[in-house]
């Protein structure tokens, strides 16, 4: 069998060869010490595949990127197939092109070798037609509006030559069309993911999706050098390449064709081909960090969620349905507090209450709810709407609908400020800036990545170390003489630096000063990142402790609007969403 | 680099938000260690050492002050811009040096808010921001080439575009094959014209072959060095290394280097000391004040002897035939091969040196570097040389391997029989 990674292998002469051949699909690897733990895990699973593969094989090696050569490096020695390899150009001009042309005939030779005739013209430009075909298909696949995962399936066939015969099932309408680009991304949960949050996929511009399937060949007296011009200069380029903004490129035209409403754009970690790829400005777009096999689902549906939210203009407007019901429900969910809060038609806050989540967020929900429900002496009916939001809001069952706690920030902070700007949330285990427009909706906003720097967790872990609560920490600061810097972000090495800093007999003044300076410059780079601006609002029960409120202010050069309980904002615009969805 | 800079370094952080007064402060400080290092060097310490530690603050405070100056990486082909008259300034040295004060997290915030990955290698990373920062002016080009390392192309394109500045990638395809020389030729040719354009000259050819002249004896002075190495050294300190390689690389046909390179022959026939373990560095080590720099320096008893890329780009190149043989410098550089290339390059050069063992150290975001680590430890493990593979990152001092450093590189002495 012949094996390849890489979109820019010439599917065109592997067809012409009609020899087997096959993309590597595996997702699966174990951690191997010739591989470094920085490269991403698309390399370490080609890794992983090739190390399976047995002499019969031959692998296709295009070197992509630096990763990619030392694995194909590493393959020579540690794979049992043959390997031919593919110099990739890191230029789209005509002696690029030549070059690549020359890399394809190499190609041609080998093929013609492995199947023991040469390969003709003929059946080149035979290969190039059905390429072409293939090609076609995928789009006209596209253009029915078939179902994404439906759509994947058939371009996974396409990577191995075949065609996949779809089961008609289309894409609902009036949902929001979502299309991704950037880093590689193929899994079938992603798909599922984005159908949970109520969107639709439309597009997988990506190389594991349609972007290896883009430019056209023609036929012509010498295909290679056609063959080579398409994926040199016509498809749509890979990230690497650092002169496709252009507004003529092919990427800007199939966006646009497919009529996204939005688009994701995806970097995969550990490879910065992408930060930034180009999307027409008149889309909206949303970058995302990803792993490759795709982990931590919760926090990419959160973002995508508030994405699709926006994109909505938020919930208010769509009025859903009437009741009888006096009272409206937020919950968070969070992952360290769950926060439940009702309120009036008036808005008022009637009743709030703050639980730890513990291990059951289900059942502390439902606590809280009864809890309220004695208090306040209602029953169910007398709800007239109750939303869910936080980490947890899928779990929460008796709420009529979900709302990320990027909108319900915003919603409940908006409010609480009408002028407000700007929210910057720490919460247990998350922290998030989030930046409004003048009519409050959603502009832009970043989340920290899948770790504990820069969140309340962090000041937990430091608090206990130093052995003393938060409030005693922020006055521990106040008396700092000596500007300590803890140079860890992450929490479980700036434990070991709080650490070795007492062996060493620095004051816990001097630490605790140093903590919070450590924190906040991790939200510093988040507040940039989505150019916030004053007025702004902090939330979350971290905006309780004045050290960090303190420490924050002064790098940020900005008073803060702080609610009298900051931590149930997000309940509150849950509460709010849920009254802006009912007519009396 | 040292005490000094990070001192300098809080007070110039005052200014952070004022990239012209900014600019000022820090041209006047390198203004001023340029003019020690130049006329007040310590005299104890050997020649050549204290004239690469010049030239590395002259090459950044040259850029600093603007006026025919072109941004490259290691491997640009720096020949061709030295004899138009241009300064050369590796993007690299530029975030060392902000490194060295402790002021590189101020680019690399920057670089963050601005969306660049946080993957990417923090050199990388450190000079887009600072480019972004406009502490230093604009270049009248930029040029790299697609080796050492493919974040090379997008990053330079992104200093580039930030400034407005004309860009020049060069790429080199990877595999050292003779066939690849015409389309290297073919680019630098085009670069030629750039210049040319930039300039309103024609280019220089005859400059240039001076500087191919001067080269081609470089070279030869630095095999002849490296014969000497095998039983003496001279004592550096870990960054020195750094300066030493860098000035290498960018500097390369200049008469400056070719000085340094016969007072590196001088200083080494006049050792008189040795440490009591020689280790050989692989890829770079980190260039802020750390640890390492404590375990390895002139007065300690383990001396890092060489790095690795003291030795990548030596070509004996021709003044009759420049532009071809600039492009097999580049087509042929060892580290434009397979890792088991540089596998061989490098057990060579540690039998041939009579090293103890090698350190690698895996700087983050360079994935040419750290996805060959895992090979090289086996292959020096079969040719029983202790090997020791560090990750951290030779930029970013707040990184969260830094304090880690020191236990896992006093293990490994220990296991060669160092004793505190």
């Amino acid at each position: 069998m012949i094996y390849y990674a890489c979109s820019y292998v010439p599917l065109e002469i592997l067809l012409a060869s009609k020899l087997p051949f096959a993309k590597i699909d595996s997702v699966d690897y174990t951690e191997d010490p010739l591989v470094h733990r920085n490269l991403c895990g698309y390399c370490k699973t080609t890794f992983e595949s090739l190390k399976a593969m047995n002499d019969k094989d031959l692998f296709i090696a295009v070197d992509s990127c630096d990763a990619m050569r030392r694995i194909n490096d590493l393959a020579r020695d540690f794979s049992k197939a043959r390997i031919i390899q593919l110099r990739l150009p890191w230029k789209r001009d005509d002696e690029s092109k030549n070059f690549y042309r020359d890399q394809l005939a190499n190609l041609l030779e080998v093929l013609s070798l492995v199947r023991g005739s040469s390969i003709t013209l003929e059946e080149l430009k035979e290969g190039i037609k059905r390429f072409n075909d293939l090609k076609d298909y995928l789009w006209q696949l596209h253009r029915e509006n078939l179902k994404y995962n439906e759509i994947q399936k058939a371009i996974d066939f396409a990577n191995s030559g075949k065609r996949y015969q779809p089961s008609l099932k289309y894409i609902r309408k009036g949902v929001p069309r979502l299309a991704v680009v950037g880093g590689i991304i193929k899994d079938r949960e992603f798909l599922k993911m984005i159908e949970d949050i109520g969107a639709e996929l439309v597009l997988n511009e990506t190389c594991g999706g349609m972007r290896g399937f883009t430019g056209e060949t023609f036929s012509a007296s010498d295909p290679l050098y056609e063959i080579a011009t398409r994926l040199i200069q016509r498809r749509v380029p890979c990230g690497r390449f650092v002169d496709i903004e252009s507004d003529t490129s092919p990427l800007q035209k199939i966006l646009l064709s497919q009529k996204p409403e939005g688009v994701i754009k995806l970097n995969q970690k550990f490879c910065d081909f992408f930060d930034d790829y180009p999307v027409p400005k008149e889309i909206p777009s949303i970058s995302l960090e990803i792993d490759f096999p795709l982990s931590s689902l919760g926090q990419l549906s959160t973002r995508i969620g508030a994405f699709v939210e926006k994109l909505r203009k938020g919930i208010a407007g769509a009025i859903s349905r009437k009741s009888k019901g006096k009272y409206f429900l937020g919950v968070d969910s969070g992952s360290t507090t769950t926060n439940l809060v009702v309120i009036n038609d008036s808005e008022e806050i009637l009743l709030w209450k703050i639980a730890p989540t513990g291990i059951n967020g289900s059942v502390t929900a439902h606590k809280l709810l009864k809890e309220a429900q004695e208090e306040m002496n209602f029953t169910a009916d007398d709800i007239a709407y109750c939303v869910a939001t936080g980490y947890g809001r899928d779990i929460v069952d008796f709420a009529n609908e979900t709302v990320t706690e990027i909108t319900c920030h915003a919603k409940g902070a908006r409010t609480l400020f009408p002028h407000a700007q700007c929210i910057i949330d720490i919460g247990g285990q998350d922290s998030k800036v989030i930046r409004l427009d003048e009519k409050g909706s959603v502009v832009d906003f970043s989340m920290n990545d899948k770790c504990a720097a820069g969140t309340g967790r962090f000041l937990e872990v430091m608090s206990r170390v130093l052995e003393k609560d938060l409030d005693a920490m922020a006055a521990a600061a106040e008396r700092a003489r000596k500007k300590l810097s803890i140079s860890s972000m992450c929490t479980v090495f700036a434990e070991s630096e709080v650490v070795s800093l007492i062996g060493k007999g620095e004051s816990i003044n001097d630490i605790s000063a140093g903590l919070f300076r450590s924190i906040s410059k991790r939200i510093v780079a988040m507040y940039k990142r989505v150019k916030g601006q004053p007025p702004v609002v902090f939330t979350g029960g971290v905006a309780r402790n004045s050290g960090i409120v303190k420490t924050l202010q002064e790098e940020l050069g900005v008073k803060f609007l702080i609610p009298k309980i900051p931590d149930i904002v997000g309940a509150y615009g849950a509460a709010i969403i849920g009254k802006e969805k009912v007519v009396k | 680099m040292s005490k000094k800079s990070v001192v300098f370094g809080s007070i110039l952080r005052k200014f952070k938000d004022d990239p012209a007064r900014f600019r000022r402060i820090l041209k006047a400080g390198m203004g001023l260690e340029t003019l020690r290092r130049k006329k007040f060097s310590d005299k104890n310490r050997p020649a050549f050492i204290n004239t690469i530690n010049h030239l590395a603050v002259l090459e950044v405070f040259k850029a600093l002050k603007g006026n025919n100056v072109a941004w490259v990486n290691l491997l640009a082909p720096s020949e061709l811009l030295l004899a138009t008259g241009m300064s050369p300034v590796s993007a690299e040295g530029i975030s060392g040096t902000m490194s060295s004060m402790h002021l590189e997290d101020l680019p690399l915030s920057l670089a963050s808010s601005n969306g660049i990955s946080s993957s990417l290698c923090t050199f990388h990373r450190t000079s887009i921001g600072t480019a972004f920062w406009k502490v230093f002016p604009k270049p009248d080009i930029v040029v790299t080439t697609t080796i050492l390392c493919d974040g090379n192309a997008g990053s330079f394109y992104k200093i580039a575009k930030s400034y407005g500045a004309p860009f020049f990638l060069i790429d080199v395809p990877r595999g050292r094959k003779p066939e690849y020389v015409p389309y290297v030729e073919r680019q630098l040719y085009q670069l030629i014209e750039l210049i040319e354009e930039i300039t309103a000259r024609k280019f220089p050819f005859d400059k240039l072959a001076q500087h191919l002249e001067w080269e081609k004896q470089t070279v030869e002075n630095l095999y002849r060095a490296r014969k000497l190495l095998i039983s003496k050294s001279i004592p550096m300190h870990l960054y020195e290394q750094m300066n030493a390689l860098y000035v290498m690389h960018t500097l390369a046909g200049t008469k400056e280097l070719l000085t340094a390179s016969q007072e590196l022959i001088r200083d080494l026939e006049a050792s008189q000391t040795s440490p009591d373990i020689r280790l050989l560095w692989l890829h770079i080590p980190p260039y802020y004040d750390n640890a390492l720099f404590e375990t390895f320096s002139p007065t300690g008893k383990t001396w890092v002897v060489t790095d690795e890329l003291w030795w990548d780009w030596l070509y004996p190149v021709r003044p009759e035939d420049p532009i071809k043989s600039l492009a097999e410098k580049l087509v042929f550089n060892i580290e434009a091969g397979s890792v088991q290339e540089r596998g061989e390059f490098l057990i060579n050069l540690a039998r041939e040196l009579n090293v103890s063992g090698a350190i690698h150290f895996s700087h983050w975001g360079c994935r040419q570097s750290s996805g060959g680590a895992g090979y090289l430890k086996s292959v020096f493990s079969q040719e029983k040389i202790p090997f020791l593979e560090l990750t951290g990152d030779c930029v970013d001092h707040n990184s969260e391997s830094a304090g880690q450093l020191k236990t896992r590189v006093s293990a490994f002495l220990e296991i060669l029989g160092v004793k505190e």
